[in-house]
């Protein structure tokens, strides 16, 4: 990408990686942090990802346009939080999945007490939305969510096609989100259509 | 991968009943914002655990499409990590012995409630603050510490009961930190880590340049352990008063110097001042002060070292000295910016 730009160019590249970097931190920090978290379950891990990602854009000193850099930005995120994966242990992954999920609503009690509340609150909310569905769709998001089956091991031992597991999952969701808004039963139930 | 086509089925589809839409349409739910919601849930699968290094182009077209899908993806990562706290037995022991915790502290409960109110700080939600071009921003912090950013400059907050802390994502930030012994104001910067009690300092990070100039008390600096291009983990600078730490990857030490603490944090007040300072350095100092960006069109000028005052409020006139001192001239790009050139400068 240096080449194409003329000499006049080289001070303007300098200028515009600092400036980009700061207006791509304003604008695009809540996408990639909310991008990283999902991909590594913590958010602590995902502000630190995305915290290196800055840096090391800022460091790139390279002349490139704001899209360019936005691109750049979330994919240097992408292969700081790819090699984050890799080092966690198959092992941990199934023994400690969602125990660190668990760690990310509520990382240290002493801390914040009334943040614990309410995560127990809302699953305990969520936990009764699941109950009003249909017998096969919470079979199916119990053992991927709560039980920690992949997707491919669900649709197996259920005797279903991946894409109607996954799509079970995504309804299941949408079904939660809405109770969890204080949508009636029978109004959600009816935009999921199970 | 799989991804969103499994959209044909149930949401919106004819069979919904016409009752049935107004009912949903008086809950407020549109069948545009639960196929919103399908796909933010799509999202959150296909990103979970992925060690797929394609999405990112895809997910940032996605978030742009639509400034509200970013906002449903999160509401559908809530509730997917609102399942996290039942499950394994791990997760249970733990949180029964949480609970304890949470009884003991039940007659404490009120009082920390209206404590996050009065931070705003939550553990789950640091705060970002961010500066535009041209602009300097002061904040006030919970804790009666305050900010000053320069600029183009951006730092990440947290501060709980337990800690004070931020992070420096570039750019300039004066810290005037209030004293709590036990509760060390920390900031990460390029490298370094800086441990305050209770005094007053600055911090820059230019493209992996960090300086820390102090101007009351004295803070700790020290580098963050390991990593290359850092200095060696051990080493703690206590800067004091009138003193600057500097750090750059291509230096193998910190560097403590004495400084003019007047004239090093004029900047707060809009103002920037040069002692013989490189052309190159100054404008692109200067240029983020500047409502359009100021660049140095030729390599050659970056030789010539200038010294002086440059005020955010007369940068016209600073642009007109130079021409008066310096063998440049100044073209004016319009929206694009301002480019200094060598008056006999060849085309191109």
């Amino acid at each position: 990408m240096a080449e194409t730009k003329a000499a006049e160019g080289e001070a303007e590249a300098l200028e515009l990686s600092a400036a980009a970097a700061s207006e791509l931190f304003r604008e695009h920090n809540r996408a990639l942090v909310g991008y990283l978290t999902a991909r590594l379950r913590t958010e602590q891990e995902a502000r630190e990802v995305a915290q290196e990602a800055y840096v090391r854009l800022l460091q790139l000193r390279e002349p490139g346009t704001p899209s360019l850099f936005r691109a750049y930005l979330f994919k240097i995120a992408t292969h700081l939080a790819i090699d984050r994966l890799r080092r966690r242990t198959v092992r941990q992954r199934v023994e400690h999945s969602v125990e660190v999920d668990a760690l990310s609503v509520a990382s240290d009690p002493a801390d914040d007490p009334a943040n614990q509340v309410l995560a127990r609150e809302r699953t305990e909310a969520l936990l009764r939305a699941l109950e009003e569905l249909p017998a096969k769709c919470r079979r199916v998001f119990t053992l991927h969510r709560l039980e920690g089956l992949t997707q491919p091991e669900v649709a197996r031992r259920l005797e279903l096609s991946e894409r109607m597991v996954r799509r079970y999952i995504t309804y299941t969701m949408i079904y939660c989100r809405l109770r969890l808004d204080g949508v009636p039963a029978d109004v959600a139930r009816q935009q999921v259509k199970l | 991968m799989s991804g969103p086509e499994v959209s044909q089925h149930g949401v919106g589809e004819p069979g919904a009943s016409t009752a049935g839409a107004a009912q949903a349409a008086a809950w407020g739910v549109a069948a545009a914002e639960v196929e919103r919601l399908r796909e933010a849930g799509e999202w959150v699968q296909r990103l979970r655990d992925s060690t797929d290094a394609s999405l990112s182009d895809e997910w940032l077209q996605w978030c742009q499409a639509d400034s509200r899908n970013l906002a449903a993806f999160e509401r559908m990562r809530e509730v997917w990590e609102g399942f996290g706290v039942v499950g394994t037995v791990p997760a249970r022991s733990r949180w029964v012995m949480r609970r304890s915790v949470v009884a003991a502290c039940a007659a404490l409960l009120l009082s920390v409630v209206a404590g996050v109110a009065v931070y705003g700080w939550r553990h789950s939600s640091a705060e970002l603050l961010a500066t535009r071009r041209g602009e300097l921003h002061r904040a006030m912090l919970a804790d009666g510490s305050s900010l000053e950013l320069a600029p183009l400059s951006g730092v990440r907050l947290e501060l709980t009961r337990a800690h004070r802390e931020a992070w420096l994502q570039g750019g300039q930030v004066f810290f005037a930190v209030k004293h709590d012994r036990s509760r060390p104001f920390i900031v990460h910067a390029g490298g370094l880590r800086i441990t305050a009690v209770g005094t007053a300092f600055d911090v820059r990070d230019v493209a992996g340049d960090v300086r820390v100039t102090v101007s009351e008390g004295r803070v700790n600096v020290s580098a963050e352990g390991g990593g290359a291009g850092r200095p060696p983990a051990p080493e703690v600078v206590q800067a004091t008063a009138g003193e600057r730490v500097t750090f750059s990857k291509s230096m193998s030490h910190l560097n403590l110097a004495s400084v003019d603490v007047e004239r090093a944090e004029s900047w707060r007040n809009g103002v920037l001042q040069f002692v013989a300072q490189p052309l190159d350095e100054v404008v692109a100092e200067v240029s983020v002060y500047s409502p359009r960006p100021i660049v140095l069109g030729d390599a050659a000028l970056k030789e010539l070292k200038f010294t002086g005052t440059v005020s955010q409020a007369h940068l016209d006139d600073w642009l007109a000295a130079l021409q008066a001192v310096f063998s440049v001239r100044i073209i004016d790009r319009g929206p694009d910016g301002i480019a200094i050139r060598a008056a006999a400068a060849p085309k191109g």
